[in-house]
């Protein structure tokens, strides 16, 4: 890439504006998601974790790479790279449908804008270190953030990227972890609890922070923070569904579609004023 | 360090390395086993140990592909086409990558080691995925030749390391992923094979062909993309296809062979290769192939068995 970010560089954005992009991707994700079941709580519980790095952090560099591994927030992702120019506006109207271009997960094929396919729960972060580590070995200025889903962090396969982090410290690579703390089953800790996380990560020898995942200037200092020969890792606490009330603490919306009308009641929620 | 030679995979890798700097190699903690640890001592920036984690491995090897470079990744067949399966399907080839997959102790190679070491079910399973190459080359030149092939082919490719007993062969600029290698002429029978079985056919064709009949060996170090005008042409001439492969007979060599033929022929089929069935006998790979697989003198038998009940 970035041929496609390349030519339609974002604006850096920060503070205020990047809280106002906030709220219009959250509100963008709702309106895509009236009568598209999907996964809805996990789109809105990484809003501000993907407006953070694909507004704020990723514009200041010259070569970025972004991976969403937690696949099924694609939604969240197809508003932001919409909103961006990366992808064509009319796409958006064949979201999901039978000869659209934007998949049920982010496909780089059918999507260039995407960086890497991804929806097999557990594989993206391996990919996105691989790229971390070509990056360093052929002397590439280049970037990789990735966004985990807790849920998927039950794979085997995310501790074995976490161990080879941790013997070689890759400072080109943040990884950030939506920590809703739901899956499709329910909450992560009645299933196989993950806790304590952040310890977890730091025994594996990787420089771990915590903070509120909806708060954008957290999450950019966060996203700031680096030690040489060290892999910064943030592990966000989300809540699933934020901002809408009714999705809030309800397991329920791990999953579903939106009616028009519960579109109406959420869009009072955000404070939407209009069509989004 | 003991003295240490360089094994053949090695060998063919130093030869390889220098004709694209975008060539790294991955290892499981098989470096050492393969003769990749021949390219970490002469170009220690461009090999990676992933160590015993092969999921991680292919996935690095995905991003790494993705950053232009073309790793080339190796680990125990089993590894690979099993306990890395999705990763290969997923990370790699839908995402149609150029990683190149190299593995060794295919089919029954690791003979004592026992079942959790054989692969009679890699090609099967490496080759129901599509965009896939499937190559299982007789000998190292041989190997040489395709990798140079698959380097530069887009896509991801899955190639069977010979034993390391077939170590001769010059690399055959003639070789070319795809292609099928006619080893022997003679029309009454047609002897299909892949990987390490030309020896038993080639054996078994000059044992039948002073009892008279010709039989023909036609090696397919290509099992994806198949060569089907060259089958179908060789198979229209023959009273009688015979496939022979270190391999389950579900799914390999045999199955593709008999998808085309099944179609497009009239050609009565036989199927050589290792039963639905766990090897549990330990020995050496010979005495593994002799008996779960075939031997030459076996081969003889089963095809004059099948030109006795009557082909055409």
């Amino acid at each position: 890439m970035s041929a496609t970010l390349a030519s339609a560089r974002p604006a850096v954005q920060s503070g205020a504006e990047l809280a106002a992009t906030a709220r219009h991707i959250r509100e963008q994700t709702l309106w895509l998601s009236v009568d598209q079941p999907h996964h809805l709580g996990g789109q809105l519980s990484c809003v501000e974790m993907l407006v953070a790095v694909l507004y704020g952090h990723a514009p200041r560099f010259p070569d970025t790479r972004f991976v969403l591994s937690k696949g099924h927030a694609c939604i969240t992702l197809y508003a932001i790279l919409a909103d961006q120019g990366r992808i064509d506006r009319a796409d958006l109207t064949t979201m999901m449908k039978f000869g659209g271009r934007l998949l049920g997960h982010p496909c780089r094929t059918t999507t260039p804008a995407i960086d890497v396919s991804t929806g097999s729960l557990g594989q993206g972060l391996s990919v996105a270190v691989g790229m971390a580590d070509a990056a360093r070995r052929q002397g590439l200025d280049t970037r990789v953030y990735v966004v985990l889903g807790d849920g998927e962090m039950q794979s085997g396969q995310v501790w074995e990227a976490l161990m080879f982090l941790g013997q070689h410290g890759l400072d080109n690579l943040r990884i950030l972890i939506d920590s809703n703390g739901g899956q499709a089953d329910g909450a992560v800790d009645g299933i196989v609890s993950l806790e304590p996380l952040a310890n977890r990560l730091e025994s594996f020898g990787l420089d771990v922070t915590e903070c509120d995942g909806h708060d954008l200037d957290a999450l950019m200092a966060a996203l700031d923070r680096g030690r040489p020969g060290r892999t910064p890792v943030t592990v966000a606490r989300t809540v699933k569904g934020k901002g809408v009330s009714f999705m809030e603490g309800d397991h329920s919306w791990h999953s579903g579609s939106l009616s028009a009308g519960q579109l109406r009641l959420a869009l009072a929620d955000t404070g939407c004023v209009g069509k989004p | 360090m003991r003295g240490q030679t360089v094994k053949p995979f090695g060998r063919v890798l130093l030869n390889l390395l220098p004709q694209d700097e975008r060539i790294v190699v991955v290892d499981g903690d098989l470096s050492r086993s393969s003769g990749t640890s021949a390219v970490r001592d002469r170009w220690p920036e461009r090999f990676l140990n992933a160590g015993i984690a092969e999921q991680n491995a292919m996935g690095l090897a995905a991003g790494m592909a993705l950053m232009g470079m073309r790793p080339i990744v190796h680990t125990f067949a089993a590894f690979a086409s099993m306990r890395a399966c999705e990763q290969i399907r997923t990370s790699i080839a839908y995402q149609n990558l150029n990683v190149t997959i190299c593995v060794t102790k295919g089919g029954l190679s690791a003979a004592r080691s026992g079942p959790t070491h054989h692969a009679i079910e890699d090609l099967a399973i490496m080759r129901a995925i599509p965009g896939m190459t499937v190559v299982a080359p007789r000998d190292f030149g041989e190997l040489e030749a395709l990798l140079r092939g698959l380097i530069r082919a887009p896509g991801p490719a899955y190639v069977r390391i010979p034993p390391e007993s077939e170590a001769g062969g010059a690399g055959d600029a003639a070789v070319t992923p795809g292609r099928g290698v006619p080893l022997r002429q003679g029309t009454d029978v047609l002897i299909i094979v892949t990987g390490t079985m030309s020896d038993v056919a080639l054996s078994a064709a000059e044992t039948l062909a002073a009892r008279g009949i010709q039989a023909g060996v036609l090696h397919l170090h290509t099992l994806k993309p198949l060569d089907r005008l060259l089958i179908e042409e060789r198979a229209a001439r023959a009273r009688l296809v015979v496939t022979v492969e270190e391999h389950s007979i579900i799914g390999g060599l045999g199955s593709a062979v008999a998808e085309l033929l099944a179609e497009n022929s009239a050609a009565p089929l036989l199927r050589v290769g290792i039963d639905d069935q766990f090897c549990y006998g330990a020995g050496t790979h010979r005495e593994m192939l002799d008996h779960y697989c075939v031997s030459s003198a076996e081969l003889v038998r089963r095809i004059e068995g099948r030109l006795s009940v009557g082909c055409a």
